[in-house]
């Protein structure tokens, strides 16, 4: 039902109805002529949201509860899918490993972009180049990234390895190296945007209250622990909310760089997806891996939210 | 506006519309083609060539479209094909017109199961080495039996034995090979040398004195590997399974049983073959583990950072190519003699579609494109190697290419198990851990027969 803060409806021009006729009233309020008007404009972008999100998610999940997705034959099997591949041991390799992952991208990422975002947001000279050196990643493909980087984390000749004195060291292809080089690879990528978002957030500051706390002698790391950080705390929050999507869904670096070696220790559950859905064709185990990871990723959300809800609260 | 507003639609008319368009979309998403009744699997396996099916009308009214997806086209093949190969049988065959879709071995998989999936694949199309099992176990692949014993001047029997024994699965063949490549020994003939030896080595004890003979270290690091377990591109862990393979081939073993039911990687042969690898890499020392990477295209033989290692023709494409100072020096040998000498092949082939509408029609743009005149085009353009026996020795072929070539008669295919990628994964992942030394020879291959074994 849309409300007044939506826009669509001009709630309060009703006459009170009585209460038989409530449902009726709550009709006319959502096809009058104005909501009508921007419900035409909303019915392609949500049949095609429809279309593109929620038909695959849904059939997704029906796969995922079904036994065969090739003959025509869903046969139902509840949760076996579910069971199967959870009592793998490369799936839970896989949980293993997003969540390693997770852990390192999410809070250094949104620790990093928040200080390049401090740092752009100060009136320096180089403000517009730290803006554009951390935006580039983001305009850059994935695939074009990592394989720049593949050229970089090279044993012999590569950038990091020349500039270490390392030659040699196979960052790639050593077990305990692997997920900290992909972590790096999508934190260059990932950190621009969460930037622009933490320097959107900056930039809402009343100027005020930075004011007050400089004439009360507040130092400017006491600054940022009393009065930034609790004023864009919701965003912070989401920052960690969408950055942890962000991570689960990797792919393009995987794909291109370690194709979840070495000894599965960069296998993670969307490369598991990808390996059941098109390398070994059991699409219905690729949906239930699918589905772990959503749930995984809905858990944390879900965790963020009451967390942000609550700050927004107090 | 208020509450004497009209409502532009009713909400009956509304569910009306909104119910219609939703099951209009979902018919659309969920609508497959046809695969039986007209046209599909029944009336396909059962046509001949003297019965043409009924073709589909054709787009102009007059010709029927004929899809082809080509996925290997390195070098001239495109442009041989759609100047040569493709208008000749248009011409012959007025009545069709190929459709040709170029696509890339790095999306390929993703773009087929996609189209079978949705029930739009095409007629013909190109596969990999490993994609009969998998193809005939989904029902997508036309079984050619029929057709391949009514061309008697297109002749089956002139493909060699191990292209015919990679594309059938129980007596029935299922797909006509296009591209073989044999695995073999490839060395340096300068590093070779530069130690006194003047032949490759033909023997595993032999590979083992030029390994040792020719490995080089500085500072207790190893700067020229004697012997190397992968010369392809991609992740280096996924190489050694090719590597291995040649050497359980040559002791005589196989990956799994006849009857396809259980993994034989815990037998004699296939453990003495990692035995001999593991000696090579952990105690003597002849690499480092992973070794050395790819630089760009080319390989470590290729750069002079190693003496020896197995492969298919690339090496010698790609030293032609890329460092042609070095072409001289990179050499092919015949496949490692040991209690038998043979080698692993690979095989790539056309499929037609079960699904599709014109199966003589496919059948007909599949014989063209296999005859010994077009595959000799085609290879010659690209630079593989022909799966005809009468082509072993064609023209176009280097020195080292006819080596290649002749490694193929030793060649030994993959399983057509149709879960061979899954089972392939224990495999690579336990040989990994082995040549990192966290498992014995013993171990990883008891280990990889229980994991391969509860997948079957």
């Amino acid at each position: 039902m849309p409300s007044s803060s939506a826009g669509l409806a001009p709630v309060g021009r009703h006459p009170r109805a009585p209460e038989r006729d409530g449902r009726r009233v709550r009709w006319r309020r959502i096809w009058d002529r104005e909501a009508a008007s921007a419900y035409r404009f909303l019915l392609v972008p949500l049949l095609l949201l429809a279309l593109v999100k929620l038909y695959p998610f849904v059939y997704n999940f029906v796969l995922s509860v079904t036994r065969d997705s090739f003959g025509g034959d869903l046969g139902f099997v509840g949760l076996d899918n579910y069971r199967n591949t959870l009592s793998q041991q490369a799936t839970v390799n896989a949980l293993r490993n997003s969540i390693y992952l997770t852990a390192l991208v999410v809070p250094l990422g949104t620790l990093l972009a928040l200080f390049v975002a401090l740092a752009a947001n100060e009136r320096t000279r180089f403000r517009a180049w730290i803006r554009l050196g951390f935006v580039l990643p983001m305009v850059t493909s994935v695939v074009v990234g990592s394989m720049v980087w593949g050229l970089i984390l090279l044993p012999r000749g590569g950038l990091l390895n020349t500039a270490l004195q390392t030659q040699g060291l196979n960052w790639l292809a050593t077990p305990n190296l692997a997920m900290p080089a992909v972590a790096v690879v999508i934190l260059w990528g990932a950190i621009g945007l969460n930037m622009l978002v933490f320097l959107a957030a900056l930039q809402d500051i009343d100027t005020e209250v930075i004011d007050a706390a400089i004439v009360d002698g507040a130092s400017y790391a006491q600054r940022i622990r009393y009065v930034v950080i609790p004023w864009i705390r919701p965003v912070l929050l989401f920052v960690v909310a969408t950055l942890t999507i962000t991570v689960f869904r990797s792919f393009g670096v995987i794909f291109v760089l370690t194709q979840g070696g070495p000894v599965q220790r960069t296998n993670t559950l969307v490369w598991e997806v990808y390996l059941n859905a098109f390398s070994y064709l059991r699409f219905n185990e690729a949906a239930a891996i699918s589905g772990i990871m959503v749930s995984t990723i809905l858990l944390l959300t879900t965790v963020y939210l009451r967390a942000i809800r609550r700050t927004e609260a107090s | 506006m208020g509450s004497q507003t009209q409502p532009l639609i009713s909400r009956r008319r509304l569910l009306q519309v909104g119910g219609g368009l939703a099951a209009a979309g979902v018919l659309a998403a969920c609508g497959r083609r046809s695969q039986d009744g007209e046209g599909g699997d029944d009336d396909a396996a059962g046509s001949t060539p003297e019965e043409p099916a009924e073709a589909p009308v054709a787009n102009d009214g007059s010709r029927t479209e004929l899809s082809l997806w080509i996925v290997d086209h390195d070098g001239e093949v495109r442009s041989r094909l759609e100047q040569d190969i493709l208008p000749r049988f248009e011409e012959e065959h007025p009545q069709y017109r190929v459709s040709t879709r170029f696509s890339g071995w790095e999306r390929y998989a993703e773009e087929v199961t996609t189209a079978f999936t949705g029930g739009v694949g095409p007629d013909v199309y190109q596969g990999g080495a490993v994609w009969v099992g998998q193809q005939v176990d989904r029902g997508w692949a036309l079984p050619l039996t029929g057709y391949v014993a009514d061309a008697a001047e297109w002749n089956w029997d002139d493909f060699t034995d191990g292209a015919r024994e990679d594309v059938s699965v129980d007596g029935e063949i299922y797909a006509i090979p296009y591209r073989v490549a044999p695995r073999t020994l490839w060395y340096r003939s300068d590093i070779l040398a530069e130690d006194g030896f003047t032949e490759p080595p033909t023997d595993w004890e032999q590979l083992r004195e030029v390994a040792n003979a020719t490995v080089r270290r500085e500072n207790g690091r190893i700067v020229r590997e004697g012997f190397d377990t992968f010369l392809g591109g991609g992740p280096a862990w996924q190489g050694e399974m090719q590597t291995y393979w040649d050497f359980m081939h040559a002791a005589g073993g196989r990956f799994l049983s006849e009857d396809l039911s259980r993994c034989t990687l815990d037998e004699d042969p296939a453990v003495e073959a990692l035995q001999f690898l593991v000696g090579l890499v952990l105690e003597d020392e002849v690499m480092p583990y992973p070794s050395f990477e790819n630089q760009g295209e080319l390989s470590a033989l290729e750069l002079g950072l190693t003496a020896t290692g197995m492969m298919v023709e690339l090496p010698d494409l790609r030293a032609r190519e890329y460092a042609p100072d070095q072409a001289e020096f990179v050499r092919a040998a015949a496949p490692l003699r040991h209690a038998v000498q043979a080698a692993h092949i690979y095989v790539n082939k056309y499929f037609v579609s079960s699904g599709t509408k014109d199966p003589d029609g496919s059948w007909l743009l599949l014989q063209h494109l296999t005859s010994a005149d077009n595959l000799e085009t085609y290879s010659a353009a690209s630079g593989y190697l022909s799966p005809r026996a009468s082509q072993t020795t064609a023209d176009y072929l280097t020195d080292n290419m006819r080596i290649v070539a002749e490694a193929g008669a030793t060649g030994v295919p993959y399983p057509r198990h149709h879960n061979l990628l899954e089972l392939f994964r224990p495999v690579s992942e336990n040989l990994d851990r082995c040549f990192r030394g966290q498992l014995t020879a013993s171990e990883t291959l008891q280990r990889t027969v229980e994991e391969v074994n509860a997948l079957l």
